[in-house]
């Protein structure tokens, strides 16, 4: 059935249809003000969330060892923690060395980490490094998962760097099995040079959040064992 | 009289039509990814077909094979003398801090056989490929050379071109580009890669304002 209108009637659709076309410039305009202002008052916030929701503490049992992750200073860090638990060991992942330290430029992390322990009172023989060659983040959750199989009383504080927390506990979660994942604990370390307050300002910063928010994304396609 | 549909029902049609198109781009998007995918990895590596030049200029931040191509092309003759960037702080090395980007640079191309006389540490400290760039410019303001060739990453040279030619425009230098092959992926293959997804993502990120600060 055809419908009715009358162009004379400011509601009917024959109206609407022939609106002047600049009609509603005003609203737009306003609207886009509105918008504009949303967005200004609205960025620190979401820069701030956005990183926030990167830095993972999470609450731990008296532990047993702390592992060497990415923390900023880790072995440093570690002999911290040890100054007040005599009894905690530090481990870390035996990594597949970089060029420069193939070519001797550098010493491996291990061999680094040892002597940094050892300066700040953390003696040799509480370092413990767990065979491999750690390729990549799901290499080292390969091998502690091994690790908690000889280990089975084990509570591990993992030192991590500051927004690799959450990369680091969809990695486990991805890769270990349920009982070994919950007993491995992750504590963000603070970096010196940027945190979420600021890390829109250096241009390491943004890399940094961006690359860890791809690796979640990469991460999140993969099922639990 | 013709009844014109009303503006709702028009806003509706058209936000499903919308929405079919961008479910179609999508679902296309993903069946050919590979065919979209494959040649970003080539576009972005743009090396000089055949190096031979006085100076070669050996870009920081990539520190796994840049300083085997830079002693490499030294070894071949194709270059005589190796300027070296990547002054300033200590580096991060999986978590190792003992020297700055130069000195491991440095100490690289020591351990691959590059005589003392021919490595020239840049005194610039920098902090991306415009600074090495203008750097360079400054560099070669005092110590003249014709030719020189830019040692970098092979997913780092087409932004690199853009860059350098931008920086040392108005000059008589000669500049060409060496690309050091496979260092995270293979440019063919770089998007089944995390490591390949990452480096080439933000590469072909970094092309758009690279290319905008040419405009002036």
């Amino acid at each position: 059935m055809e419908k009715l209108t009358n162009p004379a009637d400011p509601l009917s659709d024959s109206a609407i249809v022939r609106r002047p076309s600049n009609a509603g410039y005003g609203r737009r305009i306003r609207r886009l003000f509105v918008g504009m202002t949303l967005v200004a008052a609205l960025a620190w916030p979401v820069a701030w969330g956005m990183a926030r929701y990167l830095v993972v503490r999470e609450p731990f049992p008296p532990p047993t060892h702390t592992l060497l992750l990415d923390a900023w200073d880790a072995p440093a860090a570690a002999a911290d923690l040890c100054r007040g638990n005599p009894a905690l060991r530090v481990l870390s992942v035996q990594k597949l060395p970089a060029r420069a330290m193939q070519l001797h430029v550098l010493p491996t992390f291990e061999e680094y980490a040892r002597d940094r322990l050892e300066e700040r009172g953390v003696a040799s023989d509480r370092y413990e490094v767990i065979a491999g060659a750690a390729d990549s983040p799901a290499d080292v959750a390969r091998l502690l998962d091994q690790w908690f199989d000889r280990n089975p009383t084990a509570e591990v504080v993992a030192l991590s760097d500051y927004f690799a927390g959450r990369s680091w506990r969809a990695t486990f979660d991805a890769t270990m099995s349920p009982d070994h994942r919950e007993r491995i604990h992750i504590l963000a370390m603070a970096r010196p040079d940027y945190d979420e307050t600021n890390w829109w300002r250096s241009k390491a910063g943004c890399v940094d959040v961006l690359k860890r928010y791809l690796r979640l994304a990469r991460l999140s396609n993969r099922a639990a064992p | 009289m013709t009844a014109y549909p009303t503006k709702p029902t028009r806003f509706r049609r058209r936000r499903w039509i919308g929405l079919g198109f961008l479910v179609l781009f999508v679902a296309a998007g993903w069946l050919f990814r590979s065919r979209l995918l494959s040649p970003i990895g080539p576009y972005l590596n743009d090396p000089s077909p055949d190096i031979s030049a006085e100076l070669g200029f050996l870009l920081g931040g990539g520190r796994s094979t840049r300083a085997d191509l830079a002693a490499s092309l030294y070894k071949q003759g194709k270059i005589q003398r190796i300027l070296v960037s990547g002054a300033g702080p200590l580096a991060d090395v999986d978590g190792v801090r003992l020297l700055s980007e130069q000195q491991i640079l440095v100490g690289m191309l020591r351990a691959l056989g590059v005589p003392e006389h021919a490595i020239l540490p840049l005194p610039d400290v920098v902090s991306s490929t415009q600074d090495e760039a203008q750097a360079l410019r400054r560099y070669l303001a005092q110590r003249p050379a014709e030719t020189v060739a830019v040692i970098t990453s092979d997913y780092h040279t087409r932004r690199c071109r853009w860059i350098f030619r931008h920086a040392l425009r108005g000059t008589a230098v000669r500049v060409q580009f060496a690309g050091s092959p496979g260092e995270v992926a293979r440019p063919d293959e770089w998007w089944k890669d995390s490591e390949g997804r990452i480096a080439y993502g933000l590469e072909a990120m970094k092309l758009v304002p690279a290319w905008f600060a040419t405009l002036w």
